[in-house]
């Protein structure tokens, strides 16, 4: 606990400027996460996965620990500059399934569900099953503005252009509107993550102020 | 010798008591006895007739070498025939001439007690001639005929009437005399002295035929210029330049051969070019003659028969000197002589350049230093780069905007004023910060101490629940609690403030209920704050503590592949230490696959990682449903999965706010407002509260003192406009 408040005053004292107690309390924070992370590198992947595995001979008959193997041993051919080519092998390995992996699941999980969401019908009349149509404009209405603000980011993001002589490049005339009101959109939207970025930081301050705050109540009393 | 003129009758200088009249020449040279009368003029050689007939039709005069012709001497005694006829015809001429002097007495006559007397007397001259040099003779010749020349010099005040037409110089007597024959180089002088005319020429003054001696006989004939011997040719001279005036007789046949030739009695026979060298050569002669008459006269220094005596000047001396226009050399001996600039050199001077000053207006230089030193008017180099004309200078018209006029007045101002371009000192980055930013900072502390610190309960708590936070507390208590569900730690520290609080709210919950609880993490940091925010929840669960409920699978590396990977396969994609012994618990060992959970809750921080979970997880296994708490600033990418009508998550709680209605959620007192479960996010409630109110007035402020001063400005500059 002690440890804790001197380095959460340390950091703190960046508001008078860098000085050395916040410098001790980055590079403490730096080193302990380096470790940190190598030693749940080699509890949680290397040992048990590919080193603990070779340990035992069942692990070298294991085809995907050989294969594992052989991958790690053209990776190291990238310290060298002459072998270095070999090491493209588990680089473009491990590139093209992570593309792969990636791609697929934004199609399935983000892309499609999102734009079929988008398509949705605009009529503020519906009919839910064994009951009759029903209106609902405000559900209607807030598809309505899902869609606007759909179509104007995508103008906005619409950089073609074409030339006229002796004037600049300007946007189509059809998609200037658009694009402007996708800027209307875009600014609420970082709008709303810088709101709520900055209430994710008071949280944050807000805790570490408290934690002074009840160390120094221990303290006094 | 000081060359003023005297009286003719007066013997001493009257201003510098020279003595005029040269003493009587005493025949004290043994050299010398030859007498006044000439040999029979018998005696005189054919060829000399000749040559005499010659000169009395003008064609001879001037002076020729004939050195290299001279005769064998001859003795004192033998006279030779053509020597003789001339004595005799001088002692006729003499006797018809009228005098204009009488002819001095014995007394008057200067006695040569003194040799160094300036101009020697005739009878000391003779001895010497036969052994003087070719150029010593000719320069006496040209002495005396440059004596004539100046009348105000003479001591007798006449001045001769003819200047330099009786002989003219010495280059002109080149082309004349190679008109001569060979013959005619034995033109013999006049030789002895003139008698009473003889002192026509104060300096050479002849001394009277019955005194002086005739000029020594070898000396006569030898190298044919012998008879221009000084004393003879001064007392000549002096005859020559009389003797054009009417009613005198001739003179010698030399002399009259001179006098015709310049009188002009010859100008029939002198070419044109000749005639014209002739009179080019009179203005220059004219202009010598006091010079001449000076030097001759020499007042100072030794005398001129010192001065020529054979041997004193050198051979080249004897060559260049009388031949050298005496007149500009002696009179401005340090003037250097212009050169005549050829048509094509004149040409190139700049007579368009700047006026040159005159040199006469110019004081001349002396040169000091270098080989050159000593000499004046030597041009100076510097004044000549100097006066060297400026090429014209192209006028351009340049334009200059306003822009550049005050980019011009801008840089002057620096120049003239080096303390401006001093740089500011930049202190500790520290101390740059603004008193705006203390002031924020100071803001607020105070809006999260204040409410800290007094605990107070300021802001009411959320009384209207969020349907996603609601789906989820309606969903956990749904859940089957012999299933265990998968519960993803996806933050690092600086998130777990915010997310620590729903995370717990939710565990809470989940405890409650005694539903095992199976924590992954594709985040290195993630098993650490499961664990931690695990241990928060046990303390408050003890029962479900010791139930071993609690399943950490640990990291799960990879990303996106290792949730693929894990979503096919969970027991072979956790290969954590810690989850062999979760894997091997009764709670999991049912568990298969990923549709062993019961369901999936997302703790995560960056949409980036949500995203992941849900489209690699819950597109593989759908049927799975999944819930997230998420922060605060992830919620506007998270929530488009939420709002679908086949949603991904079905279930949000979402930072702070989200977390104290999920803890107030079923403890909520509506009579006083406050939440009945003390939880970390209701501690931080208030002073969420105020740090958010004073942000936004941060904001507000900033922004409108923003928009104020542009709108200042913005009249300010329409003003000036």
């Amino acid at each position: 606990m002690a440890l804790g408040f001197f380095l959460t005053v340390s950091i703190l004292s960046y508001l008078i400027g860098d000085n050395l107690l916040f410098r001790v309390a980055v590079h403490l924070l730096v080193g302990v996460s380096a470790g940190y992370i190598a030693a749940v590198a080699w509890n949680s992947v290397l040992w048990p996965q590919f080193l603990g595995r070779l340990v035992s001979v069942s692990g070298w008959l294991d085809p995907g620990v050989l294969f594992l193997l052989l991958l790690t041993v053209l990776l190291i051919g990238r310290s060298t500059p002459r072998l270095s080519i070999l090491g493209g092998v588990p680089m473009a390995f491990l590139v093209g399934l992570g593309a792969a992996v990636v791609v697929g699941g934004a199609l399935t999980g983000t892309l499609v569900p999102q734009l079929a969401a988008s398509a949705a019908s605009l009529s503020p009349f519906r009919s839910a099953a064994g009951q009759g149509p029903s209106f609902d404009p405000w559900t209607s209405l807030d598809r309505i503005v899902i869609l606007v603000g759909a179509l104007s980011t995508l103008a906005y993001f619409h950089f073609g252009a074409s030339r006229r002589a002796g004037r600049p490049p300007q946007r189509p005339a059809w998609v200037q509107p658009w694009a402007w009101v996708g800027e209307i959109f875009l600014s609420i939207t970082f709008g709303v993550l810088y709101a709520g970025a900055l209430a994710a930081t008071l949280t944050a301050l807000i805790e570490r102020i408290l934690y002074l705050r009840d160390i120094l109540l221990r303290f006094l009393s | 010798m000081c060359g003023k003129p005297n009286p003719d009758t007066a013997e001493v200088c009257a201003f510098c008591q020279a003595r005029l009249r040269p003493l009587s020449a005493a025949p004290s040279e043994p050299e010398a006895p030859v007498p006044a009368s000439g040999p029979p003029e018998e005696q005189a050689s054919d060829w000399l007739a000749k040559l005499r007939a010659q000169g009395a039709l003008g064609e001879s005069g001037g002076t020729r070498d004939f050195s290299a012709e001279a005769e064998p001497l001859e003795g004192p005694g033998e006279v030779p025939s053509w020597l003789a006829r001339i004595r005799a015809r001088n002692g006729e001429e003499e006797e018809t001439r009228t005098p204009t002097v009488p002819p001095p007495s014995a007394e008057q006559i200067p006695q040569p007690a003194q040799p160094e007397t300036s101009v020697p007397s005739a009878k000391e001259e003779e001895p010497a001639e036969a052994e003087e040099p070719e150029w010593l003779k000719r320069l006496r010749v040209r002495r005396a005929y440059e004596q004539d020349q100046e009348p105000e010099k003479t001591p007798f005040g006449e001045a001769t009437s003819a200047r330099g037409e009786e002989l003219p110089p010495d280059w002109l007597h080149v082309p004349r005399e190679e008109g001569w024959g060979a013959p005619t180089h034995g033109t013999p002088s006049e030789g002895p002295a003139k008698g009473p005319a003889a002192p026509g020429k104060g300096e050479t003054p002849s001394p009277p035929p019955s005194e002086v001696p005739p000029p020594s006989v070898p000396s006569a004939p030898f190298k044919g210029e012998a008879y221009v011997s000084p004393a003879p040719v001064g007392g000549e001279s002096v005859q020559s330049a009389r003797g054009p005036k009417p009613g005198l007789p001739r003179l010698s046949p030399f002399t009259q051969g001179s006098d015709e030739f310049a009188a002009g009695g010859g100008e029939a026979e002198i070419p044109d070019w000749l005639a014209r060298a002739r009179e080019a050569a009179e203005p220059s002669a004219n202009q010598g003659e006091p010079t001449v008459g000076q030097a001759g006269t020499g007042s100072a220094g030794p005398g001129l028969d010192e001065l020529l005596a054979p041997g004193v000047l050198p051979e080249w001396l004897t060559t260049t000197q009388p031949s050298s226009p005496a007149p500009q050399t002696e009179s401005a001996p340090d003037e250097i002589e212009q050169a005549i600039l050829p048509p094509w050199l004149q040409a190139l001077r700049p007579i368009e350049g700047p006026a040159v000053k005159a040199e006469g207006t110019e004081e001349e230089r002396v040169e000091t230093a270098g080989p050159l030193s000593g000499l004046k008017g030597i041009l100076p180099p510097v004044s000549l780069f100097e006066k060297v004309p400026h090429p014209p200078v192209q006028r351009e018209q340049l334009e200059v905007n306003p822009t550049h006029a005050a980019q011009a007045e801008l840089l002057q101002r620096v120049v003239l004023n080096p303390e401006s371009r001093e740089a500011k000192r930049v202190g500790h980055p520290g101390r740059r910060l603004h008193y705006w930013t203390w002031g924020v900072w100071a803001l607020l502390f105070v809006a999260i101490l204040v409410p800290g610190i007094t605990q107070s309960y300021v802001f009411a708590r959320p009384t209207t629940v969020p349907v996603e936070t609601l789906k989820l507390r309606t969903a956990i208590n749904a859940l089957p609690d012999d299933r265990p569900i998968l519960m993803a730690f996806e933050y690092d520290p600086a998130d777990a403030a915010e997310l620590e609080a729903g995370a717990l709210a939710v565990i809470d919950q989940l405890m409650g209920r005694g539903i095992p609880i199976a924590s992954l993490s594709t985040r290195p940091a993630g098993p650490a704050m499961a664990a931690d925010v695990m241990a928060r929840g046990e303390a408050a669960h003890p029962d479900y503590a010791a139930a071993g409920k609690y399943l950490p699978l640990g990291y799960l590396p990879g990303d996106a592949v290792g949730l693929r990977a894990f979503a096919n396969d969970p027991r072979k994609a956790s290969g954590a230490v810690s989850a062999a012994p979760a894997w091997d618990s009764a709670f999991l060992q049912p568990v298969t696959n990923l549709e062993g959970f019961s369901s999936i809750i997302i703790v995560v921080a960056q949409p980036q990682l949500f995203q992941a979970w849900v489209e690699q997880v819950h597109t593989l296994h759908p049927t799975v449903p999944v819930f997230a708490v998420i922060s605060a600033a992830a919620e506007p990418l998270a929530r488009p999965y939420y709002e679908n009508d086949n949603p991904s998550v079905e279930g949000l709680v979402v930072g702070l706010a989200g977390a104290e209605t999920y803890d107030c959620m079923d403890s909520m007192d509506p009579a006083t407002g406050r939440c009945g479960n003390v939880s970390p996010a209701d501690t931080w409630w208030d002073p969420f509260g105020a740090s958010v109110l004073a942000a936004v007035l941060v904001l507000g402020v900033g922004a409108f003192g923003s928009a104020g001063m542009t709108l200042l400005k913005f009249w300010g500059g329409k003003k000036r406009d």
